[in-house]
């Protein structure tokens, strides 16, 4: 990703989680201050978590964030970790790609369905989801592609956090 | 085993051997799990979009990580730690005795184990590591050890989520926790001790005794904050989730106002970084609710839950064959997991029994806090290597001397109930 869109989707994410807090403080002070809850703040922060989570997977968080398990992996040699992550990288590829269209048909037809307070579309509320997989891929393919090219130690170093992404 | 969840667990062991990310690789697996069950994948949106969405208590986990990063970056921690330097550093291995004293205060604002880990615990590692030099997985397994505080001295997540479960009240379970809190601290602080002498940890600078009233009473505001928190809980002002977010506010509050080293600039930082945290955590939750489907939908809980009860024990036998089991499923299971399908199936067999429902909650939730510390799956040591940079193994080499106090807790809580009970017995919150 550019550094540019990066800048951008980072700033987007803490924007969101702001605005979550904004929203929770200001049902709170309502609440007890005004004795007038606002009845779309509870949907609202929830829609806010949604798309902040799956957001910022999809474009802020970086490999070395995650929380991974890598007893086996520590012991391997930079040829070995270099096989792992591929093989990992394409199977975590390919079983997301396999499912993305069931998980688009999913959301597209919630259509109908709306939100109880807010009715926004359900199937545009839930869309994070289907572009946290779609992203999800489409990185684990950049993984790939990087790992199979001249510089693929300088990607190792990205992934275990040892170079900046 | 019916071939799904044979292939659910294939799938998930395979891939985070594979170093595959620990929620990708439970999204994956279950999956795999549809397909092979002949199943929609579009449950996959189903089950985590609206499980999310329905519970709104998890609101509160991304609100007392903000509170933590707001504390840690308004000086707020530095203040705490400090004071409990002043206090308790002077001693050898004084450094450790402080991150489990600068524990108990930060639970009584954050409800969750890995908050804790990732505000405090990284200021902690900070100290232990590079500035004291004391060995990092001995630092890290510490910290995750007591990070394991957080959830039971109230305010707590999984007291929330075992209250909409078994019926059981908040504020009892959250009175329940206290005692066992400060059991599980003091058991950690003996273990330091021990170890600090065996294996000669430093003695951190006696502070001159003209010092400490300043070193406390710069932490006299931020010890404000778990004063207001756990004072509107329990006057029944704020719900628990919103007790999260007023800490969160509250901190920022007084970082902006008070102390004047929050800017625009740093508070969008702060932001940031919490919605980066998280998002991995939520992501985690996130995949364990499929997976919780899945565990449902193969009754697997339900065929443990049936086994249990075929033995017709006695209530003690009972609690201490459930805990021998959490013990168990910990090391391979998330605690979300085992507090979401397993503790439900065995509430009816408890409650037969006549076994309390807060003194059963109280201590399944110390024994699953324990279960996120037991290798080989244990979500802190995951964080506490990601976060601190340090070596899994190397935690998991050091966390047996913390695992065995924190279990010698456990097995007192289930002989001994009024622990638990005393406290919310006391402020009529129960029967007695």
């Amino acid at each position: 990703m550019s550094v540019r869109l990066q800048q951008v989707a980072a700033l987007v994410s803490a924007l969101l989680f702001g605005a979550i807090v904004v929203t929770f403080g200001a049902n709170i002070v309502a609440r007890y201050a005004f004795a007038r809850p606002i009845i779309w703040a509870d949907e609202l922060v929830v829609l806010l978590l949604l798309w902040t989570t799956f957001l910022t997977a999809a474009f802020v968080t970086q490999e070395r964030e995650q929380v991974v398990f890598d007893l086996l992996y520590e012991r391997s040699g930079p040829a070995g970790r270099r096989w792992m992550l591929l093989a990992g990288s394409v199977l975590l590829a390919l079983v997301f790609a396999g499912a993305l269209p069931a998980i688009v048909s999913y959301t597209t037809f919630l259509w109908r369905e709306r939100t109880n307070v807010l009715e926004l579309r359900l199937d545009v509320a839930y869309s994070c989801f289907a572009l946290f997989i779609a992203m999800l891929v489409l990185r684990r393919l950049v993984i790939v592609a990087r790992l199979l090219g001249r510089d693929w130690r300088g990607a190792i170093a990205q992934i275990e956090g040892r170079a900046p992404e | 085993m019916s071939a799904g969840i044979g292939a659910l667990a294939a799938t998930f062991v395979g891939l985070t051997l594979l170093r595959v990310p620990i929620a990708y690789a439970m999204f994956a697996a279950s999956v795999v799990y549809l397909w092979t069950s002949g199943q929609d994948v579009g449950l996959l949106v189903d089950q985590t979009m609206n499980t999310l969405t329905g519970l709104h208590v998890l609101l509160a986990v991304p609100m007392f990580i903000l509170a933590a990063n707001v504390m840690n970056a308004t000086e707020i921690s530095d203040r705490l730690w400090a004071a409990a330097d002043a206090l308790v550093g002077r001693y050898r291995g004084g450094l450790g005795h402080v991150t489990v004293l600068v524990n108990v205060v930060f639970s009584g604002i954050s409800g969750s184990a890995v908050t804790d880990a990732a505000g405090p615990g990284m200021l902690a590692m900070r100290m232990m590591r590079d500035v004291s030099h004391y060995p990092a997985g001995f630092s890290a397994a510490l910290i995750a050890a007591a990070s394991t505080i957080a959830p039971i001295i109230p305010p707590s997540i999984p007291m929330i989520l075992y209250s909409l479960l078994s019926g059981a009240s908040v504020g009892a379970l959250f009175l329940g926790g206290v005692v066992p809190g400060f059991l599980m601290a003091g058991s950690l602080m003996v273990a330091i001790a021990i170890v600090a002498r065996t294996r000669g940890l430093p003695s951190g600078e006696p502070a001159p005794l003209r010092a400490i009233p300043s070193a406390l009473g710069r932490a006299v505001i931020p010890l404000t904050l778990p004063a207001v928190l756990l004072g509107g809980l329990f006057s029944g002002v704020f719900t628990p989730t919103e007790a999260a977010a007023v800490a969160a506010i509250y901190a920022i509050l007084l970082g902006a106002l008070v102390y004047r080293n929050l800017g625009p600039r740093t508070l969008l930082a702060v932001l940031l970084e919490s919605a980066r945290q998280s998002t991995v955590v939520m992501l985690l939750i996130a995949s364990a609710f499929i997976i919780n489907y899945a565990v449902t939908a193969e009754q697997v809980a339900q065929r443990l839950a049936d086994a249990v009860t075929a033995l017709d024990l006695s209530p003690i036998a009972f609690m201490l064959c459930v805990n021998a089991l959490f013990l168990v499923l910990g090391c391979f299971l998330d605690a979300s997991v085992l507090l979401l399908v397993f503790v439900p199936v065995l509430l009816p067999s408890a409650r037969a029994l006549g076994l309390d429902m807060v003194h059963f909650g109280v201590v399944a939730i110390v024994n699953l806090m324990i279960g996120l510390v037991t290798p080989p799956y244990g979500l802190l040591l995951f964080v506490l290597s990601a976060l601190g940079r340090v070596k899994l193994i190397e935690i998991i080499r050091e966390i047996w001397i913390f695992i065995i106090p924190l279990t010698v807790v456990l097995l007192l809580l289930i002989c001994i109930p009024d622990l638990v009970l005393w406290l919310p017995r006391a402020a009529g919150m129960l029967k007695p």
